[in-house]
């Protein structure tokens, strides 16, 4: 983590949760999580946030395929009512997609206050990092892999915070899927250090949970994309603590 | 004395007494009753002591010529007990002395309102005659303390945990999928895995694994987990094997060199020399049980697995009259114990049918074996555990710093 990041990643943290509550709301919007990632180090697909279709300057400097996600705190689960959109080829076709979602959207009584334009991801293997707060135990971080494995099979790892690379290796090695992250059956291989890395940048003592402190409620990476190079958080959900315990 | 009572009593003793058990219930536990308790812990301020309960059984110690349980041994040992539950810690003052259990202290909490099970155990891992500690808990206020604690003492001592209520999902109101899946049981399989406390499952699991560890705590806890087992009867042989081998144990065979030396003892038809190790008893009577002493040789000198586990079935060699058989081969076992012991973790099960002779026989053995540092358990569920225990904890002393 470079000298400096932490302040900065604390400081946008409190700047879009002050943004945030005053709206009333306790959950940041994905640019705003992703923004609190990115200073703390943690890979997030480069993007730009676009308010219409015909207004797409911001997003010009994007390497296609693209994805489209409606930003729209009101929606829990975007995909299903088609608040995002993936592989979309070129910007052209991104005016066509958001202006088409917009539309349904608007159909639906969605208030949407724009548009998140990101390079999609390399093919790798989905993963999840989550944190929570326990009542007993304080932050409690969670590394799993992702789609059916966390969803059906709860194949996901806790540890309580701060944890160290020791520990953050035995989540690995905990996992039933751990041999598909290692590249089992010819699959894509993605080096321990890769995870043990993002890990430590949210559940480390140097981590993003430590820094927030009790400010942070809950923290939801899923899924992040794990390759041999690193990983990149696709989807980010941080939920701000309650206004009795911030300090 | 009443709960309402205990308030004005304690608040007078102006610092006279410098500990209050309070064993009557009527305060936190009870609906309504918060008030009261809170009142009882101020009371305790202003009579300038600490306060164990409410609701509680109070202090064991052996040491301190002081127990709750009017027939409790009263042997001192160096295994210490906290326990939230009164009733559990007279079951453990009761069972845990069968299997040779020997306590520092044992301790209900009762309703934790001013001393909390990490005081207690904060005091447990400094108290040079304590050297095992464990702990039963149902609810922890300060579970963070409890993880920092236990983080700090780095497995110095040995901690078993056994936590009521793990089933429960805990009434969480999570907005995401971590938290959703953030169960009670996930918060304590990891305070387990990053401190080196065992986690058992039941009160029988736990008196065993304290027990192993009260008997191994000369020895080094080993690592890697591989067990030889030797015995008497095929079919329990190979049902045994699965117990262990469920139980995360390595059973791997016998080495080359092991396995021709006791091909050269020339063992009767019927023994079977590969890992398990089977011999019918009848091989097992001549000369003091010289063969039993033989093969454990063979096994833990040249073999030199990290632990042996030797099953007895007691009915059978105790319908040989003529020879004292059981005896020999324990003698046997504690002499290769005090050999090998730094190196080998020896654990017995001493198979009974019930019967008074065999529970009678059993039950002398058991407590001969622990105090020369072998536990013995009633079954292979038992001693799986417990070995699995001490595996578990060898693993984590080896863990890179």
């Amino acid at each position: 983590l470079p000298v400096g990041a932490r302040v900065t990643g604390i400081e946008t943290f409190r700047e879009a949760a002050r943004r945030v509550r005053a709206k009333g709301r306790n959950i940041l919007s994905e640019p705003d999580a992703k923004r609190v990632l990115s200073a703390f180090g943690i890979a997030v697909p480069r993007s730009a946030v676009v308010m219409r279709p015909d207004t797409l300057g911001p997003a010009s400097a994007l390497s296609p395929p693209l994805a489209i996600k409606a930003i729209a705190p009101g929606i829990v689960h975007k995909s299903d009512v088609g608040g995002v959109r993936l592989a979309i080829p070129d910007l052209a076709a991104a005016g066509y997609a958001i202006a088409e979602m917009s539309a349904r959207l608007g159909a639906l009584g969605h208030a949407v206050e724009g548009f998140l334009i990101e390079e999609m991801a390399p093919k790798g293997h989905e993963v999840v990092i989550g944190s929570v707060r326990d009542a007993s135990f304080g932050p409690l971080v969670m590394f799993g892999l992702g789609g059916i494995f966390v969803e059906v099979l709860k194949d996901v790892a806790f540890r309580i915070c701060p944890v160290d690379a020791i520990d953050a290796r035995e989540m690995v090695d905990e996992l039933a899927g751990a041999a598909i992250l290692r590249g089992a059956r010819g699959g894509l291989v993605v080096p321990d250090k890769v995870l043990i890395d993002a890990i430590l940048a949210v559940g480390g003592a140097d981590g993003i949970v430590p820094a927030l402190g009790n400010e942070m409620a809950e923290l939801d990476l899923n899924p992040l994309i794990a390759t041999a190079r690193g990983i990149v958080a696709v989807d980010a959900r941080i939920i701000l603590a309650p206004d009795s315990v911030r300090p | 004395v009443r709960a309402e009572q205990i308030p004005a009593i304690l608040a007078c003793a102006r610092a006279r007494v410098r500990f209050a058990q309070v064993m009557s219930g009527g305060f936190g536990e009870i609906e309504g009753g918060q008030a009261l308790e809170a009142a009882l812990v101020a009371a305790a301020q202003e009579g300038g002591m600490r306060l164990l309960g409410p609701n509680c059984m109070g202090t064991h110690s052996p040491r301190g010529r002081l127990t709750f349980m009017p027939d409790a041994a009263i042997e001192p040992g160096s295994t210490a007990v906290l326990s939230q539950s009164g009733g559990l810690s007279m079951d453990i003052l009761r069972r845990g002395p069968r299997l040779g259990l020997a306590f520092s202290g044992v301790v209900s909490l009762g309703n934790c309102a001013d001393i909390g099970v990490c005081d207690l155990l904060e005091y447990f891992l400094a108290d040079a005659q304590t050297r095992t500690v464990g702990l039963y808990v149902e609810s922890v206020k300060d579970g963070r303390r409890l993880f920092e604690l236990l983080k700090a003492d780095g497995a110095g001592k040995p901690v078993v945990v056994l936590k009521g209520g793990r089933s429960q999902q805990g009434q969480r109101a999570a907005a995401s999928h971590t938290g959703a899946l953030a169960g009670d049981d996930r918060a304590w399989r990891a305070l387990s895995k990053q401190t080196g406390a065992v986690l058992v499952d039941g009160l029988t699991d736990f008196l065993s694994v304290l027990a192993a560890f009260q008997a191994e705590a000369a020895g080094p806890p080993r690592p890697s987990g591989r067990v030889v087992l030797f015995g008497n009867g095929g079919g329990v042989s190979v049902l045994a094997a699965d117990t262990l081998a469920h139980a995360g144990l390595n059973l791997a065979p016998m080495g080359r060199e092991a396995l021709a030396k006791l091909e050269g003892l020339a063992l009767p038809a019927g023994a079977s020399l590969t890992n398990p190790i089977d011999v019918p008893a009848n091989a097992l009577q001549g000369d003091s049980a010289a063969a039993a002493r033989k093969i454990l040789q063979i096994v833990a000198e040249i073999d030199r697995p990290d632990a042996v586990l030797i099953h007895l079935n007691l009915p059978v060699l105790l319908s040989y009259r003529h020879v004292d058989m059981l005896g020999n081969v324990l003698k046997a076992v504690a002499d290769l114990k005090a050999d090998h012991g730094g190196m080998i973790q020896f654990a017995l099960v001493l198979r009974s049918d019930g019967e008074p002779e065999a529970e009678r026989r059993k039950q002398a053995c058991r407590l001969d074996a622990m105090r020369a540092g072998i536990p013995a358990f009633d079954d292979f569920a038992e001693a799986a555990t417990a070995l699995a225990a001490l595996g578990f904890r060898g693993r984590f002393l080896a863990r890179p710093a």
